[in-house]
């Protein structure tokens, strides 16, 4: 796996050093991370922004992502945590449209990015992986439905 | 012979007229051979039923034409309309990819046309066609874009005026036919189900129409609603 630090803060490790990630199974595991680029990501620091256009997918392995959103008065609020295991920009890749939300890491995180060209391209090559896009867009639905629940829970 | 409830009935997804224009549907020969295959078609009146929110994954319903809506319940009880599903929407398909019970429920909102795959078929359809795999991946793509609208909306608006003129905007973007009076809407739901929508109560939402309509921004004949204001609709809103 290559390495970048972002931080001195960050200490990124090899997937054997962190465990598997929870909703990914060993093979997909292993078909990501002989691309991913390991990179380490402060608390508060920027992963893309709404609107931009998706540069790739990031996997992340450690730590907490928070997905923002914002009015268009410029109120921000985070709505939606993703965690280890989860893969941030995984809709956008597959649909082609831009980012709904921020994401900003909550806690010091570690995350694995694949270009958007790469990461299609293995695809491609290891049909097997749709599977596993079919379920982590699945789970990212329920997630979706959780927070709409809690929102109504909470709003009324 | 009239079809029942009015409906143009497509038995044979080979001879769909509007398949390409659909997001899942739209594929080769082949799938969509193997999709008849294994489909059932079944014509539903308004208010069936399709699943219920917790119950064990059947299989998925591919709406065909017709309308659906997909709510959910809060741990108090109280339902949350998620989503109003078009046609060409697949649903259920969540539930019966992850084998965990459904998310949502899931009933017509006018006469409707189904086409059921039991789960192991859908799951075996997916194991064959690379294709149905992708354009599967997409839906759910679509859908998971429109929760987070949703998230956005019921997470940020200040004001249930704000949610209303909301939905009101989006419907007239997605469904308005414009005329010289204002966008018109054909609107199927009740007060309690646009309540349900945007999270308030009905009595709410009765009083802001009433509102909107006093302020001469909308105008309500029956199920028709006119928008007249679209510009202070957009004024009230900032998500």
């Amino acid at each position: 796996m290559q390495t970048s630090t972002r931080s001195g803060n960050v200490t990124v490790e090899s997937h054997s050093e962190t465990g598997s990630p929870s909703l990914l199974s060993e093979t997909v595991i292993r078909a990501l991370s002989k691309l991913e680029k390991a990179e380490g990501w402060p608390t508060g620091s920027i992963l893309f922004r709404e609107g931009e256009q998706a540069r790739g997918v990031y996997i992340i392995h450690s730590g907490e992502i928070d997905q923002l959103f914002s009015a268009r008065n410029g109120h921000t609020k985070p709505l939606l945590v993703a965690s280890a295991g989860q893969i941030l920009g995984l809709s956008c890749v597959v649909s082609g449209k831009p980012h709904n939300c921020s994401a900003t890491a909550r806690t010091p995180s570690v995350t694995g990015f694949i270009d958007k060209d790469r990461f299609t391209g293995l695809l491609q090559d290891q049909p097997e992986l749709w599977w596993s896009i079919l379920q982590l867009l699945s789970t990212d639905i329920n997630s979706c439905y959780d927070c709409m629940r809690s929102l109504t829970h909470n709003g009324r | 012979m009239p079809s029942p409830y009015n409906l143009e009935v497509q038995y044979n997804c080979n001879e769909c007229s509007v398949r390409a224009e659909r997001l899942f549907c739209n594929m080769g020969e082949p799938a969509v051979r193997a999709l008849d295959g294994v489909k059932f078609t079944s014509l539903y009146p308004k208010g069936s039923l399709l699943f219920v929110e917790g119950e064990d994954p059947r299989g998925v319903f591919i709406l065909c034409s017709g309308r659906a809506k997909l709510t959910t319940s809060s741990t108090e009880g109280k339902t949350l309309i998620v989503k109003i599903a078009e046609p060409g929407e697949v649903l259920g398909a969540s539930a019966t990819i992850l084998g965990r019970p459904y998310e949502v429920s899931a009933e017509t909102i006018e006469p409707s046309q189904l086409n059921f795959i039991k789960r192991d078929d859908f799951l075996k359809f997916l194991n064959s066609h690379l294709e149905a795999c992708m354009h599967t991946a997409q839906q759910l793509s679509e859908k998971y874009h429109a929760a987070q609208r949703e998230i956005r909306s019921l997470g940020l608006a200040q004001t249930t005026a704000e949610k209303l003129a909301r939905l009101l905007l989006d419907w007239c973007v997605n469904d308005g036919e414009t005329t010289v009076k204002g966008t018109r809407l054909k609107v199927l739901l009740t007060h309690e189900e646009i309540a349900q929508m945007i999270g308030t109560t009905r009595e709410t939402v009765t009083r802001l129409l009433s509102d909107f309509k006093r302020k001469k921004i909308i105008d309500v004949k029956g199920s028709t609603l006119l928008v007249m204001g679209r510009d202070e609709l957009e004024a009230m809103v900032s998500v």
